[in-house]
């Protein structure tokens, strides 16, 4: 408004050069309190920046109290100054406690004291503001720290620690029943190993005995040979299947404990030799004889093992 | 032929190989082995090579043979100055005729004992593979047969390697047997002291003419051999081949193996030593008998067997432990 009046003032001065003095004088020592400047009308009472301490980055508030007279018009800026050194966000105006307080809210780039430039607030000029801007890195000088973990609900931990506890205890108790049923299961596994050559010699020898009467002789003698060398075989040192009778003889010698046993089954060889290889012929009589024989000889093999010791063969 | 009549001619020449064997145990002390190993080759139609050091009877052996049997015998002493025309013969010019004339050379008798067959160079081990093999002499452009049965008999000492020339493999694969001559036992030794300290050795009577060795070769022929004890034998044979290591982990001592050479000769051996044990059927365990000699000198070792210290019969007693038998 005092502008206003100036200006005035000074087209009625290009209009009425010698008047000017004159008018002047009267309009200044009796002009009412309408020609006082808005400055005297307002004071700004306190100006703060919230929060007090801020940095590179932050939202800050910047708030202005100012006590004013009913006429002065206090209002947000129409348009905030380009600044270099930050952005302006958004203002507002609100009363309380009979004072208008501004809220400008800003967010500052560049670290350091920084000028704020005059703000119009309607009637009111804040100015000669500045903000002081710090910045963490430049402050605290540290190592980068690494990226944190999520967050976990509360007792997460627990919960899985209890669950692999309770893992680890199921592991290790079965474990300790193996350990514990350990000589037992080895038994059974060893007397179900030791015997599956004898029940797959049983198996073979029931087959020979249903076809005694039907195969050839030299047919049933390679399977039936076969059969006992393969039985042999799962006892004794050495492979049963590239032995000679001749072979098998010194091996029965040194390893099957009864003579007449041993001398039996030589006989069986023997035999089965002429018939494989002389072409000879063998009755049904002879046949089941022989699967008789061999079946006996293994049964009395087996019997040791079923009490718990080695066959001595 | 019916596997009883086979029998009743095996049992029959059974006779005549026992007194042949007879003369001949009669000649030298022990070394059955040898003898047996002798009769072996001829018998299924091949050349055999004793391998063993001095002293050991093996040329005593084959003059033996050669006087039990009623048949031309001729010695040669191989020597690093040989040449193949000694051996073979040559074409001699005739100044009466003005024609040339073949003068048929030692080779020229049912048995022939090259005797250190490795002291003479490799031209003149070369000239006997005819002779071995086809059983027949070139001389110029006229090819003359060799006299039937014709055996050679050659000898080869282990030791003394120097100014020797080892035997190329395609010779040694010619020879049916190589047999290993050991030293005799105590109580063999001894009786050759006696035999010897007489100043009378004993000499082989001829008991058997070429006529009966043929006989005797088409009745160890006759010997009955099953498909399974055939397919033995060249399950034998081609596993000294086979280079699979997982399956065989003495393979790795074999740089190669037996040639189908081997299935063949291994094939008459067998008979012969059914023959032998007088049955008309052949039995694994007499592939297994024969196999030795058969198959040591045509298994080439490696390195391998060589830095382990390892002999062809070590390896060929694993292969005979790994195939299986019928």
């Amino acid at each position: 408004m005092g502008r206003g009046n100036l200006a005035e003032a000074r087209r009625q001065r290009g209009g009425h050069t010698l008047m000017y003095p004159a008018v002047c004088f009267f309009f200044f020592a009796f002009s009412p309190p309408a020609f006082i400047s808005a400055q005297a009308r307002y004071t700004i009472e306190s100006v703060q920046f919230i929060p007090p301490a801020y940095y590179v980055g932050d939202r800050v508030e910047l708030r202005a109290r100012v006590r004013a007279s009913a006429d002065v018009t206090v209002a947000p800026p129409r348009s905030f100054p380009k600044i270099t050194w930050g952005e302006f966000h958004d203002a507002h105006v609100a009363l309380r406690d009979g004072l208008a307080e501004i809220q400008i809210f800003f967010t500052a780039y560049q670290m350091g004291a920084q000028s704020v430039p005059n703000l119009i607030c309607g009637d009111v000029v804040l100015q000669g503001l500045s903000v002081s801007v710090r910045s963490l890195t430049e402050e605290q000088p540290r190592e980068r720290e690494p990226p944190r973990g999520n967050l976990l609900l509360p007792s997460t931990r627990f919960i899985i620690a209890a669950g692999a506890g309770v893992l680890i205890a199921l592991v290790l108790a079965v474990f300790a029943g193996l350990l514990w049923l350990r000589p037992w299961l080895r038994h059974i596994i060893r007397s179900c190993r030791e015997r599956r050559p004898y029940r797959k010699l049983r198996k073979t020898l029931a087959a020979l005995r249903t076809q005694a009467g039907e195969t050839d002789s030299r047919r049933f003698y390679i399977f039936l040979l076969d059969a006992v060398k393969l039985y042999m075989n799962h006892y004794g040192e050495g492979d049963c299947t590239a032995f000679t009778t001749r072979e098998l003889e010194a091996y029965f010698a040194r390893s099957l404990g009864d003579t007449a046993d041993r001398n039996a089954l030589l006989e069986i060889f023997h035999f089965g030799d002429e018939v494989k290889f002389g072409g000879r012929h063998s009755p049904r009589d002879r046949r089941l004889a022989d699967i008789g024989c061999v079946a006996a000889i293994a049964s009395r093999l087996e019997h040791p093992v079923r009490e718990g010791r080695h066959a001595h063969l | 032929m019916d596997i009883q009549e086979v029998q009743e001619q095996i049992d029959i020449s059974r006779g005549l190989y026992s007194r042949a064997r007879e003369a001949i145990s009669a000649a030298i002390v022990g070394q059955k082995k040898m003898i047996d190993g002798l009769f072996m080759g001829m018998l299924a139609g091949g050349h055999v090579l004793l391998e063993g050091v001095p002293g050991l009877a093996k040329t005593l052996a084959v003059k033996s043979l050669a006087q039990a049997i009623d048949a031309s015998f001729k010695r040669i002493q191989f020597t690093p100055d040989l040449l193949p025309a000694d051996l073979t013969g040559a074409l001699v010019y005739r100044q009466q005729t003005g024609e040339f004339i073949p003068r048929k050379g030692p080779v020229f008798s049912n048995i022939v004992l090259a005797d250190e067959i490795n002291r003479a160079p490799a031209k003149v081990q070369s000239a006997l593979l005819e002779a071995m093999e086809e059983k027949q002499v070139t001389l110029g452009d006229n090819t003359y047969p060799l006299p039937d049965p014709f055996f050679v008999l050659a000898t080869q000492n282990p030791i003394d390697h120097e100014g020797t020339y080892p035997l190329p493999e395609a010779q040694l694969d010619r020879f049916i047997l190589k047999i290993l001559v050991a030293y005799p036992n105590a109580q063999e030794e001894l009786e050759i002291l006696r035999r010897a300290g007489s100043g009378n050795p004993r000499a082989a009577s001829r008991v058997i003419s070429p006529e009966d060795i043929r006989r005797l070769q088409e009745t160890a022929g006759l010997v009955k051999m099953d498909e399974r004890i055939e397919n033995y034998i060249v399950s034998l044979v081609s596993s000294s081949r086979e280079k699979q290591r997982g399956r065989n982990s003495w393979s790795r001592y074999i740089e190669f193996g037996a040639s189908p050479r081997a299935t063949i000769y291994l094939y008459r051996c067998a008979k012969v030593q059914a023959f032998f044990e007088g049955r008309a059927y052949v039995v694994p365990e007499d592939v297994k008998a024969a196999a030795p000699d058969v198959l040591r000198h045509r298994i080439v070792l490696s390195y391998e067997a060589e830095s382990d210290e390892l002999s062809a019969d070590d390896v060929i007693k694993n292969l005979l432990s790994a195939v299986a038998v019928p």
